[in-house]
């Protein structure tokens, strides 16, 4: 048999310019600019990096624009369908804004270079986990993302504090792979194929499930509830969002964790599983979830530091994605989508507007640090007034409609429903609950930015029109697709019934 | 037309926000541009508005058709009066707002925002979209409270806010269950439905479940009985034109829900519920009667003099459902007053409580107190002002030919026939209110003149411009309620089909 090395080419274009960047970056930095000043490199490296991966978002949309049917190349290890494609045009858009934000503040430290051509691996990587139906490269693509992130996330490594949390994520990280690894291989025990679609069709011919498969899934969604800060598996997190160098949080934020759920969409929804497969782990989600909102919401209630609250929002959120799970194959994997994208560009956008209030500034993010900037800088509070809001799910923006969305699929399970206690409606009025409860927190930081006075030793905030950009386009994003969902969300409920 | 209406403000409030001018003059006239828009195109709609159709105006477009979501607004007898009384409003609270120093640049903008969602939610007939702009004219609010409010506002803004997100939870949660059961948002589809008497078999055994819900979101947002208790720190704190915001429409906003989502959606379980709901809101007639002969602090005192008189129009909605033995045309006629007066009552209580608010705002700006025993006399000295606001009073107390008269009367008549105990208690309060809004008149504007006050100024020309239309448009709805009375009387009719 041929293999079809020109169509894999041709899938692959826009990660080989992603690639091609990444050494771009290392190489010119190496070789050319060795005595330079590190201003200069890291000007020169992030332009390569952006350039490379402005060029792969070109490809990818040209490839969205071809209308390709669905790819699938060797056993399902690139899976390209329009849907995948637009994430990944997505997650290379988002990382063009990391690197951005990255490379107008001091780099942190000497190797600048390095910096972002890890930042660009993780992405790449990112982008083929998304474009992948395969146990083994799916594995390999996590972990790669991963290890990209712990060395990214200990890259200050004057401050005590990033290097030790460094070494908390590398932990916590590896121990939750061995988790995913060993359910992995129970699962392709079970199943006898690597490629999820070929799994799905064993499963659905087993004569009853086995108690391994069980187990399979219990180990795959504790090594996953470690990669998307599902409680009891966040203790990572708060550290992580706060000690990591900023735009990297807002990249673990928003990029990895598309990625997480993005695997766990995979690996729970499989293409053309029969729905009743799903109470196989529905439990534990629902589990997850419910613990997962309690810690999330309520830890976030007395932190003082802007980016440890977003942390627990994070886990909060991660509790409203996990509801929203519960949905099941259409509606539910579809809100689970749309609510991740919405949440990732505004998460990013918060990391970024912290990045220019408090870390240019030599601070560390608590929330005083924002305070006042209704009156130092109105439009970026108002950014930031959007992104906050957005997170919320305050209307008209894409939170609301997000969230709103994800509640309905999840109690949309059970139409039929004549008491409280069936299917997940319960589940969903504690999540509502819980956003009145998050609220709260939301405000603070709303409020520190609009009504508090800034401090008299305040230094000015400066944002150059690179960053404006970015973030106005980020704060777009979310009003535009608070207005207008139905683009986006018949996109993504098309290309996964298709 | 109608989406015009909601959208003039937010377009006059991004140009306050983007184009303040000099020290922000330039964000009060963005302001009142945008509120006379608005108030044109309502004013224009309602000279084509026509009584003897239902809906009217309409604009349907689909918006999410994924979750069977429209855009769908138009404007029928349940929401016309509230409509034209947010135009009027919007004026007196711009132009309330007109001395405000206090960055006028953050200020005009979120007024404008408030209003935007206020326009929106009167005149939305799916759910999601009367959910987005309901859920949205929180922010604003909040912020307004929170940034120009009185001393203790942190908390009065966060009380109100809580307080309305957990209502609003009970009642995003009831409808997407109804959603789940019938596929629709659509009120008018549901309202159908209901007609049919089959609602309740389709939902099944959670119907009461969730009409409580919906009942919960709004007792919370109109208030009544007890979780009202957000209420009295968010008027008295907010400043006075967010005050006439909070009690002249965001109320309104409840008592709106109650006409829209719960009469014609839930008529079996409101027959049921009946003594329930009446007896909160006598609990609400009376306490709020009650409290307000309690206090010194005037505006305390009309805030619950407010709760009370909103209350009256949950007496006329619910006394509607009260099983009678009368036949069927004869409990027709009581029933038809009570209703047909508390969408009356909504619209004068708002010209009312607006003018009152708004000329006690003005008597604390010229003194610095708005405490009954730091006044006396004060006819001498401003018997112009003194007038006015008189006649506003007296419109609050009930007084014939003003509007408090026209729309109170019809509540009673309606009650007195339907649930005499209910209406017998209840005038209880109306003597009550009497007797505290005397007092307030008689210890502030007669008696002997407190020397401090000797050379306060009598009435400006703005607070002529302010509330002499208010005045007039209260003796037109006393005069003549008939007129005001016919906008309403289609959809009265339609309603009270199903009791």
């Amino acid at each position: 048999m041929n293999f079809p090395y020109f169509n894999l080419l041709i899938a692959l274009l826009p990660d080989l310019a992603v690639l091609a960047a990444l050494f771009a970056a290392l190489g010119v930095d190496y070789a050319i600019l060795r005595y330079e000043s590190p201003a200069k490199r890291n000007q020169t490296a992030a332009r390569i990096s952006v350039a490379g991966l402005s060029l792969g978002l070109f490809i990818l949309i040209l490839q969205l624009s071809w209308n390709l049917p669905p790819v699938s190349i060797g056993k399902d290890q690139v899976a390209l369908t329009p849907l995948t494609l637009a994430v990944k045009a997505f997650l290379f858009g988002l990382s063009a804004i990391v690197v951005i934000l990255s490379s107008s503040s001091q780099p942190p430290c000497k190797h600048v270079s390095e910096y972002y051509a890890l930042l660009l691996l993780s992405t790449l990587s990112a982008g083929l986990l998304v474009g992948t139906e395969n146990l083994l490269l799916l594995f390999v693509a996590l972990e790669t993302m991963s290890l990209s992130l712990y060395a990214l996330t200990a890259f200050n490594k004057d401050s005590k504090a990033s290097t030790e949390t460094a070494f908390k994520y590398f932990t916590f990280g590896a121990v939750s792979s061995g988790f995913l690894l060993f359910g992995l291989s129970y699962f392709y025990g079970v199943v006898q194929t690597l490629s999820l679609p070929d799994a799905a069709v064993a499963i659905s011919q087993l004569p009853s499930i086995p108690p391994l498969l069980r187990i399979a899934y219990l180990f795959i969604i504790v090594g996953v509830a470690f990669k998307i800060a599902m409680a009891p598996f966040h203790f990572w997190a708060p550290d992580v969002y706060q000690y990591a160098p900023t735009p990297i949080a807002g990249w673990i934020a928003s990029g990895s964790k598309v990625a997480g759920f993005f695997v766990l969409l995979k690996i729970l929804f499989p293409p053309a599983l029969p729905a009743s497969n799903q109470t196989i782990w529905a439990g534990a989600i629902a589990c997850g979830a419910v613990i997962t909102l309690f810690v999330g919401n309520l830890g976030a209630l007395r932190q003082n530091n802007i980016k440890r609250l977003l942390a627990y929002s994070a886990i909060g959120q991660a509790g409203y994605l996990l509801t929203g799970i519960l949905g099941g194959a259409i509606q539910g994997q579809t809100s689970v989508i749309f609510y991740i994208l919405v949440y990732a560009v505004a998460n990013l956008g918060a990391f970024g507007v912290i990045n220019i209030v408090s870390d240019r500034n030599g601070l560390n993010g608590e929330l005083p640090d924002v305070a006042g900037c209704w009156q130092r800088k109105p439009f970026l509070a108002v950014l930031l007034g959007v992104y906050f809001l957005s997170l919320a799910g305050i209307p008209p923006l894409a939170g609301f409609i997000g969230k709103f969305y994800l509640f309905f699929a999840a109690a949309a399970q059970h139409p039929a429903i004549t008491h409280w206690n069936q299917g997940y409606y319960w589940l969903v009025g504690l999540a509502l609950l819980f956003t009145a409860v998050a609220l709260y927190y939301y405000l603070r930081v709303l409020k520190a930015a609009f009504v508090s006075d800034a401090p008299t030793d305040a230094k000015p905030i400066q944002v150059n029109p690179a960053e404006w950009v970015c973030l106005s386009v980020l704060a777009l994003l979310l009003i535009a697709g608070g207005l207008f969902p139905e683009a986006i969300i018949s996109f993504i409920q098309t290309t996964i019934t298709a | 037309m109608i989406s015009l209406i909601t959208f003039l403000p937010l377009l006059a409030a991004l140009g306050a926000f983007l184009y303040p001018g000099k020290e922000a003059r330039l964000a009060r006239i963005w302001a009142l541009g945008g509120v006379l828009a608005s108030l044109a195109v309502i004013l224009k709609l309602a000279t084509r508005y026509s009584t003897t159709t239902g809906l009217q105006f309409v604009e349907r477009h689909h918006w999410i058709p994924s979750l069977n979501i429209e855009y769908f607004v138009g404007i029928d007898g349940l929401n016309f009066l509230l409509v034209l009384l947010v135009g009027i409003l919007s004026v007196v609270v711009v132009l309330a707002s007109w001395e405000i120093t206090e960055r006028p640049r953050t200020y005009f903008p979120l007024l404008l925002l408030e209003l935007t969602g206020l326009y929106g939610a009167f005149t939305a007939l799916n759910f999601y979209h009367w959910f987005l702009f309901f859920e949205f004219s929180l922010v604003p609010a909040f912020f307004l409270i929170k940034l120009f409010g009185g001393e203790r506002r942190d908390e009065a803004a966060i009380k109100f806010f809580l307080f309305t997100v957990l209502g609003s939870v009970a009642l995003l949660l009831g409808f997407q269950l109804l959603y789940f059961k019938l596929g629709t948002f659509d009120f008018y589809k549901l309202a159908e439905i209901a007609a049919t008497g089959t609602l309740p078999e389709q939902v099944g055994p959670l119907y009461p479940y969730i009409f409580l819900a919906v009942l919960l979101g709004l007792w919370v947002k109109t208030p009544l009985v007890p979780l009202h208790i957000w209420q009295p720190e968010a008027y008295s704190q907010a400043p006075v034109p967010v005050t006439i915001l909070l009690s002249g429409l965001l109320s309104k906003l409840g008592v709106y829900g109650f006409l829209r989502l719960i009469l014609p959606i839930f008529p079996a379980a409101v027959k049921e519920h009946t003594c329930l709901l009446l007896t909160i809101t006598l609990a609400t007639i009376l306490l709020g009667a009650y409290a307000a002969l309690r206090q010194n602090d005037i505006k305390k005192m009309l805030t619950y003099s407010s709760l009370n008189h909103v209350a009256y129009c949950i007496l006329g909605i619910s006394v509607i459902a009260v099983a009678s033995e009368h036949a069927a045309d004869v409990k027709l006629h009581f029933q038809s007053p009570a209703l047909q007066g508390a969408i009356l009552q909504m619209f004068s209580h708002g010209l009312t409580v607006a003018g009152l608010f708004y000329m006690l705002g003005r008597l604390e700006k010229r003194t610095g107190s708005r405490y009954l025993n730091d006044f006396g006399g004060l006819r001498t000295v401003i018997p112009n002002f003194t007038t006015l606001f008189s006649v506003l009073t007296f419109s609050s107390i009930g007084l014939p030919f003003l509007a408090g008269f026209a729309s109170e009367f019809l509540i009673f008549f309606g009650a007195y026939s339907l649930a005499p105990v209910i209406a017998l208690l209840s005038v209880l309060a109306l003597l009550t209110t009497a007797l505290f809004l005397l007092t307030m008149i008689q210890r502030v504007f007669t008696g002997p003149l407190n020397e401090k006050w000797k050379n306060l100024p009598d009435l400006s020309a703005l607070e002529w411009i302010t509330v002499t239309p208010l005045i007039a448009l209260i003796v037109w709805v006393g005069v003549n309620p008939g007129f005001w009375l016919k906008y309403s009387e289609l959809l009265s009719l339609y309603v009270l089909s199903q009791y």
